[in-house]
Parts: C-alpha cells; sequence; structure tokens
C-alpha cells in the first residue's frame, strides 16, 4: 500500500508505472504532468498541490493537441461569437471546462492573472464547470487564453453550436423573481389575517378590517398577474388547443379565489381568501423550481456537433493550409488530419497511413489500418502519423451525421400515457361536472347560497396537492439517483423507466469495458522466458494492443531490449537477450493465418524468425454483467443489437439466457429502425448504449441511456447518464422507479381526500375563509413530506456501495 | 389605535425593501451559483503575505 502511494504521479495521482519522470525529487508518470509542474512552479503557483494532494489532471500523450488545432480561435466570426461582453479594451468570456474537478481546479483558474498579466480576473461556477474570463483584448486573445488553458491541462470545450448560436444565453431566473413575490405576499397577507384565524372581534372596528382587505388586495394583485401568470396563460393556450390539463382548475381555482375575495373585501362581507391563493401560487412555484432543478453540468441534448472540431486544417491547392470552420466544408475539399484529429465529414483516403479509431461511433477503440483510396467515415479519429483525405460528401451530410441530424425533434414513438395527463384529464372533467351539478342543485333548492356553493367547489378543488405530488416524489428519486451514478435528463424520467418491458443493448462499449481486454493466447505452448521476452518487446509500444499484451503478461520480468522499431500497421521487432522477436500483423512475423471465427484482434509472435502463435484481444465484459443480466429477465425480454459480426455470439450466449434476441451486423439506422419496430409493437425499450451510433435508437426508444466511463465527456443525446462502473445497478434502478412511481399513486390518493373533505364544506355552502387556509397549505405539506419521506425510506434500503461517486454538490 | 395604520405602512415598507434587496440579489447573479464562493472564501492570498514578510525582513535587516 504503501509502495502504492510513493509510486502515485506528483501531479496527478496516478500510478507512474516502472519509469517515473524524476524532477525536483519528486515522480511523475509523464512528461505533460511534469511540463504543468514546471509551468505553476516557476510562476509561484504550487500551492495547487498544497490545497489538495495530486490535484492534476493527466493529458496522454495521444490527448494532447497541437498548437495550431486552435488557429480558428482568431477568426473574427469565432471572437465575435465567444466574446460575451466588450467594452473598450476588455473583453470576457465564458469557458467550459469539463475537467474542473476540485477546490485546487478553481484556485488555479482564479489565479490565472499570475499566468498572464492581460488576464484581469477569472471567476470560475463549480457547478456549471464555467470559469468567465476578463481580459484585456489588445494584448491577448482568445486563442492565448484556450492554449494557456490546454498547457495546464484544462482544454475548455468549444462547441459548433456555441459558434453558430447568434443569441447569448441568457440565464432564465424568472421563476426565482416569482416566487420571491409570491413568498413575500403571501407572508404579509397572513400577517393581514391573523384576527381573522383567531376572530379577534374586539377593538377591531370595521374600518381596521377593510383597511387589511384593501391592503391583502393590493397584494395579491402581483401574485396573481405576475407570480400566477404563466398558469393562467398556460391555461388559456391549451384551452385554445382543447388539451385539458391541470393547468386549468389551477387556473379557475386562482381566478375564483381573487374575484370572490375582491367581492368579499369591496362589499365588506368577509375577509375574502387572499391568503389561500397565495400560499396556493406560493407552493405551486416551490414545486415547478424542485422540478426545473437538474444537472447543470451535464449535457442531454448533444448531437455531433458537441463532438466534431470547430475547425479543421485544408489543403488548398497550392500547398498552403488554412483553418476552415466546419460548415465551410464541401465535398471535394482537402483536408490534413494530424495525430488525434478527427475525422469530420465522410471521405477518401488519399496519403498517409491512416489507423482511425471509431470508438466513439461505435465504442470499439482498437483502431483499424486503412490504404489510400478506402473510404474513411465522419467520427473516427486518427491514430498515428497525419494523412490527407479528400471528401466525399459535406459535413452534414455524411453518413453518421445525417442520421443524427435527420430527426432533430425528440420523436414520440415511445409515448404512453403519463399518470399526470391521466389525472388531470379526469379530474377536470370530474371537478366541472360537481361543480355544474352543486350549482343546479342549489338553484332549484335555496337559490341564494347557489353563488356561493359553486365558487366554494372550484375553490376547495384546487389542485394543488396533486401538482405537487409529482415533482416532489420524481425529483427527490432523481436526486437519489444521481448519487448512486445514474443522472437523469429531468425527473419525469422516473415514470419512464418505470414504464419500460424490453431491454435493448448495444453490445460493444456497452456491455464491453472499452479499455479493458480480454488476452487469450492461441499456440505453442510459451515458456516463463518466452513469456518475459514478449513483455520486455511490447512494453516499448503505445499501441492498444501491445498495451493489452504487456498488461496481460504483468509477472514476467522485464530485460532490456535493443533495436526497437515500430512499423505502423504493420508490428514492431526487436532483440532482447540475443533473441530477435517480432510481434505484430500475420504478414509481419510470416506467420501463414488459419482461418478463425473468433471475432478479435490478434497479435502475432515470432521469436528468431520461429513463427510461435498469437494473442487474440477482446474487450472485456464490465464488471458485473453477467449478474446484473440475470436480474433483468424479470423486467421483460432482452435484446443485444451490435454493429459487430456474429464472432462473438458464443461468449454473449455465455451471459445472456436462452431467449435473449441478438442481431449482429446493425448499421446505426438499422439499430434506430430496431428500437422502432419494438416501439411500435408495444413494448417499451429501455435502450442502453454508448456510442454515436446508438445515437438514434437512445431516441427513439421509451428510456435511452447512455453509459459513460467519464459522464463529462461526450455521450450521445439520451433521457440518462449512466457511469460505466454503476451500469450493475440497473435492476435496481428499474425497482426503484415502479415503487417510486407506487408511493406517487399512494400520495395522489391523499391529496385527492384532501380535496374531498374540502368538497364536503363546499357542498353544503359552509365554506369559509378560516377552512381554505387551513385545507390548502395542510395538504400540500403533508403530501410533500409523505412522498419524499417515503422516497428517501425506499433508497435507504439500498445501501450506498458506491462511495466514489461525486456527490450532488459538484454536478 | 389609528397609530396601527401607519405602523402596517412603515412594516410593509420595509418588507417591500426586503423583497426589493431580494431580487436585486437575484438579478445580479448572486443566487446562481451557491457552490465556488464558499471555496474561494477559504482561499488565502499567499503572494502578498510573501511580499509582506520579505519587506518586513528586511526592513529588519
Amino acid at each position: 500500500m504503501n509502495q502504492e502511494s510513493n509510486n502515485k504521479c506528483f501531479h496527478c495521482g496516478e500510478d507512474c508505472g516502472p519509469a517515473p519522470v524524476l524532477f525536483d525529487s519528486k515522480k511523475f508518470c509523464c512528461n505533460g504532468c511534469l511540463s504543468v509542474y514546471r509551468i505553476l512552479n516557476e510562476n509561484k503557483l504550487s500551492k495547487y498541490y498544497s490545497l489538495l494532494e495530486t490535484p492534476g489532471i493527466k493529458v496522454t500523450v495521444e490527448q494532447e493537441v497541437p498548437r495550431s488545432k486552435f488557429a480558428w480561435l482568431d477568426k473574427p466570426e469565432v471572437v465575435e461569437a465567444l466574446t460575451e461582453f466588450k467594452d473598450g479594451e476588455l473583453s470576457r468570456i465564458v469557458l467550459y471546462i469539463p475537467s474542473i474537478h476540485c477546490s485546487s481546479c478553481i484556485w488555479l483558474l482564479e489565479n490565472l492573472h499570475r499566468l498572464d498579466p492581460a488576464i484581469l480576473r477569472s471567476m470560475v461556477n463549480f457547478i456549471k464547470k464555467e470559469v468567465t474570463i476578463t481580459f484585456n483584448h489588445d494584448k491577448t486573445s482568445i486563442r492565448k487564453l484556450v492554449e494557456l488553458l490546454t498547457t495546464l491541462h484544462y482544454q475548455p470545450e468549444i462547441t459548433i453550436e456555441q459558434i453558430e448560436k447568434k443569441e447569448k444565453k441568457v440565464i432564465n431566473r424568472r421563476i426565482i423573481y416569482q416566487i420571491g413575490v409570491a413568498g413575500f405576499a403571501f407572508s404579509n397577507i397572513m400577517l393581514l389575517s391573523l384576527p381573522d384565524y383567531f376572530a379577534i372581534q374586539e377593538g377591531l372596528t370595521p374600518t381596521f378590517r377593510s383597511f387589511f382587505g384593501y391592503i391583502n388586495l393590493v397584494l395579491s394583485i402581483p401574485v396573481l398577474f405576475f407570480s400566477g401568470f404563466d398558469y393562467l396563460a398556460s391555461a388559456y393556450g391549451n384551452l385554445r388547443k382543447r388539451v385539458l390539463n391541470l393547468d386549468l382548475p389551477i387556473a379557475i381555482g386562482m381566478l375564483t379565489l381573487y374575484f370572490q375575495s375582491l367581492y368579499e373585501v369591496i362589499s365588506q362581507t368577509g375577509p375574502g381568501y387572499f391568503d389561500s391563493l397565495a400560499g396556493f401560487v406560493f407552493f405551486l412555484l416551490i414545486g415547478k423550481w424542485y422540478q426545473s432543478r437538474t444537472y447543470q453540468a451535464l449535457s442531454f441534448e448533444r448531437n455531433y456537433k458537441a463532438f466534431f472540431p470547430v475547425a479543421v486544417t485544408q489543403l488548398i491547392d497550392d500547398g498552403t493550409t488554412q483553418s476552415v470552420l466546419l460548415s465551410e466544408l464541401k465535398a471535394n475539399d482537402r483536408l490534413l488530419i494530424h495525430n488525434n484529429e478527427l475525422i469530420p465529414a465522410d471521405g477518401i483516403l488519399e496519403e498517409g497511413e491512416a489507423r482511425i479509431n471509431y470508438a466513439f461511433v461505435t465504442g470499439e477503440s482498437i483502431p483499424v489500418n486503412k490504404k489510400t483510396g478506402d473510404e474513411l467515415y465522419a467520427g473516427g479519429r486518427q491514430q498515428g502519423s497525419r494523412i490527407i483525405i479528400r471528401l466525399t460528401k459535406a459535413v452534414e451530410q455524411s453518413r453518421l451525421t445525417k442520421l443524427w441530424t435527420q430527426d432533430q425533434s425528440r420523436q414520440e414513438t415511445g409515448k404512453f400515457k403519463r399518470l399526470l395527463d391521466i389525472i388531470s384529464k379526469r379530474f377536470t372533467i370530474v371537478l366541472l361536472l360537481i361543480a355544474l351539478s352543486t350549482l343546479l342543485f342549489w338553484l332549484w333548492y335555496d337559490s341564494s347560497r347557489a353563488l356561493i356553493a359553486f365558487v366554494s367547489v372550484l375553490i376547495v378543488a384546487c389542485p394543488c396537492a396533486i401538482s405537487l405530488t409529482l415533482p416532489f416524489g420524481q425529483g427527490t428519486a432523481m436526486r437519489l439517483f444521481g448519487r448512486r451514478g445514474l443522472y437523469l435528463r429531468d425527473s419525469s424520467m422516473i415514470e419512464n423507466i418505470s414504464k419500460t418491458n424490453t431491454i435493448v443493448f448495444d453490445k460493444t462499449g456497452t456491455l464491453t469495458h472499452p479499455a479493458k481486454h480480454k488476452v487469450t493466447w492461441h499456440g505453442n505452448l510459451l515458456t516463463d522466458e518466452e513469456l518475459s521476452l514478449i513483455r520486455s518487446l511490447t512494453i516499448n509500444s503505445v499501441h492498444p494492443l501491445s498495451r493489452a499484451v504487456t498488461n496481460s503478461l504483468n509477472e514476467s520480468k522485464l530485460i532490456k531490449t535493443e533495436n526497437y522499431k515500430e512499423v505502423t500497421s504493420r508490428g514492431i521487432a526487436g532483440t532482447v537477450d540475443n533473441h530477435e522477436i517480432r510481434a505484430g500483423a500475420a504478414v509481419w512475423v510470416k506467420a501463414s493465418v488459419e482461418p478463425d471465427p473468433e471475432e478479435g484482434s490478434k497479435v502475432y509472435i515470432s521469436i528468431d524468425n520461429e513463427y510461435k502463435g498469437y494473442y487474440l484481444i477482446k474487450n472485456a465484459f464490465r464488471e458485473g454483467v453477467a449478474g446484473m443480466i440475470t436480474s433483468l429477465t424479470k423486467i421483460g425480454r432482452l435484446h443485444v443489437i451490435t454493429g459487430d459480426n456474429e464472432g462473438d455470439k458464443k461468449r454473449l450466449q455465455q451471459v445472456f439466457p436462452y431467449g435473449t434476441i441478438m442481431s449482429f451486423d446493425l448499421s446505426p439506422d438499422d439499430k434506430l429502425q430496431y428500437v422502432k419496430k419494438q416501439e411500435e409493437e408495444g413494448y417499451h425499450v429501455l435502450m442502453i448504449g454508448d456510442g454515436l451510433n446508438d445515437a438514434g435508437a437512445l431516441r427513439a426508444s421509451t428510456m435511452g441511456v447512455s453509459v459513460a466511463d467519464d459522464i463529462y465527456n461526450f455521450s450521445p443525446a439520451s433521457d440518462a447518464i449512466l457511469q460505466a462502473d454503476s451500469l450493475q445497478l440497473l435492476p435496481t434502478v428499474h425497482k426503484l422507479s415502479r415503487q417510486t412511481m407506487s408511493f406517487i399513486r399512494i400520495s395522489l390518493g391523499i391529496s385527492l381526500t384532501y380535496n374531498i373533505i374540502g368538497l364536503y364544506f363546499a357542498l353544503t355552502a359552509q365554506l369559509s375563509p378560516i377552512i381554505a387556509a387551513i385545507l390548502m397549505p395542510a395538504s400540500s405539506v403533508t403530501v410533500v413530506g409523505f412522498v419524499t419521506g417515503a422516497v428517501h425510506l425506499l433508497f435507504r434500503k439500498w445501501n450506498t456501495q458506491k462511495s466514489n461517486i461525486i456527490d450532488d454538490k459538484t454536478l | 389605535m389609528e397609530i396601527i395604520f401607519v405602523l402596517i405602512g412603515i412594516s410593509l415598507l420595509v418588507a417591500i425593501g426586503f423583497l426589493g434587496t431580494f431580487l436585486w440579489a437575484v438579478r445580479t447573479g448572486q443566487y446562481d451559483d451557491d457552490y465556488t464562493p464558499a471555496v474561494r472564501i477559504l482561499f488565502d492570498d499567499e503572494i502578498e503575505e510573501d511580499d509582506s514578510e520579505k519587506r518586513e525582513e528586511e526592513n529588519n535587516q
């Protein structure tokens, strides 16, 4: 244990491996981490390391971006789009930095002015993971700021959408103002209504009563027309569209309360129901606000635009290069793609050795080799030397981007009748019927009390408690899920999960781990000595396959390698202990390739020109997958869909029970159609995917969950983001969502009981302001208390197995 | 008892003052981030301290 901590990188805390970089008698895992340390140390910012141990962010060589990549940030239209505020020589920009994670990050990012004097001040919003920088645009530029942040390994994420969006982001604080006004009016009206609550008669002259009445009247004007305006507007809009929802009884209740009170105050017949009105609006708004609180730092609506670079390097005929915005690209443009850059549109490889990693598209992280003239698809990442491609299509016409852009609007195939819609429709109809029959009954029986009875029904039927149940029940469940690694788009998704009865898995990247490999040896039995020869050779290479082999042999000892060489897309070779070792493709080791049905990448090995066999490397299943699948069978049918061929069928059948439907060789569009078909047949699909190729299917399903190893990194548009190491929680998530919905139903029952008690007073024309003033808050408080308490108890049974999940605060 | 009219008027004015303060605080973004300021306040301004210490040392010499 002790040794392990000693081998941690001083900057990022990762294990330094066998060869740490030493500096200042501190260990670093790589030169990247060391260079950040040196910059900070030279600028007297080493306090970064004293606030928290190993706060740094590791950026591997593959992730590093070349400086030239930021040239597009100098384009005037980009500068204009990013600048939030400009005055004289000062500019202000807001940058989203997903890697902000601790208090050291805050400290460093707020001390940027010590690294660049042109920065006047920088402010971090930790929850949103944003930094606001005010700087002198004559002395520095956005490009330089981004480059500075990138050298510190805090790379800002700038997306095409940010550039294209002309209007600036406006934070909507309207609901807070509305709550403030309603709360102010509510408390003051209650204060002025105290004499009525305690039936104080003594010393209160009628002047006082009407004085209090008029003040209440004035105080409730902004409550009705500002705080409650959205409800009135929505009810009116829905009425015109002939849609019945809960806003209609709410609006009727509010207006009835107001005008009845207005009448009572002016005619001096009573104190009116102003306190009930203000309290009603106040509670409703609190519920609405609670519902609107979602994870601000996570994005659930990303499409390819959030993930593609904003600009690429174009090669012009005369041999020079220029930085072009993605939207300006046309077919037949020639592009330079450097190491680690994305291919933005479909094209043909013209020059260079392409090793394309389609991890973002398919979830498969082992790169594929392409020859000159091969077709390359948008979304792949080049790994290796730079290549030149000629585009065959513009960005928006490319195979994958087309799939994502064709229906921007969320499809409503996963539609089912929402509990709230059912309730509100029935509630409204029943309410109107009761009110009308009351009116008719009293007109016939005692017409002098008909109007008051009618009005009373409308007042007590106000669905305050009903409309609080869903936001609080689902909102609590959403937050508790968040503590365990499942982040929902909004709280109504709880209902979607509870409805699902079919589960569709994407295989690659979802069930399997993109970075963990299962390595098996096929060939002659190797001696310990040979194993250590192989490990000594492969440890020199950073190729993912070499790494996988190296890691699988970590018990063998290391010997020095001489004459090491690496040939792209062929293999590696070297002399170890006077033996010549080669590892790589079949041709590289001169092996005769025997046909092998099993899917996976192979690394062939030869020692002293004698072919020994090959390593078969497959993505390993994620932890706990087998156990999870057994419990999922109780929910419904399981499907596995994948873009790979049938090679893995056997392995999948070991984990999945008999009866699981498996489909292979599916294109992204096939996946979308597959899920659509299930939905159309009446199944509610819970789709679990991870790559961009699942984006369509995720959107078509009732509940699309994208699995991500790092939740702040890219994930396709979905209803929820699930942290990959919480994958085994899926069955529990389904069960808890169902139970939450049952408690919500019970809670709706409780609030209806209150409405019925109120109705008794109303129907007998006995309702007084004091009864309304007791009933309304009492029902709201009990319902909210019941539903949040019940959901908390429900989740308490589920012990928090995961302690490493970030808590709500950081989201 | 007529003083109550005045008192209520004053109390309402005070309450409106607080409401205004609240709305102003929201509008200037003071409620937008309820986490970072709590962390920020715990950072010391070490550079300035260092400078003043040095100056003190120099003065002592």
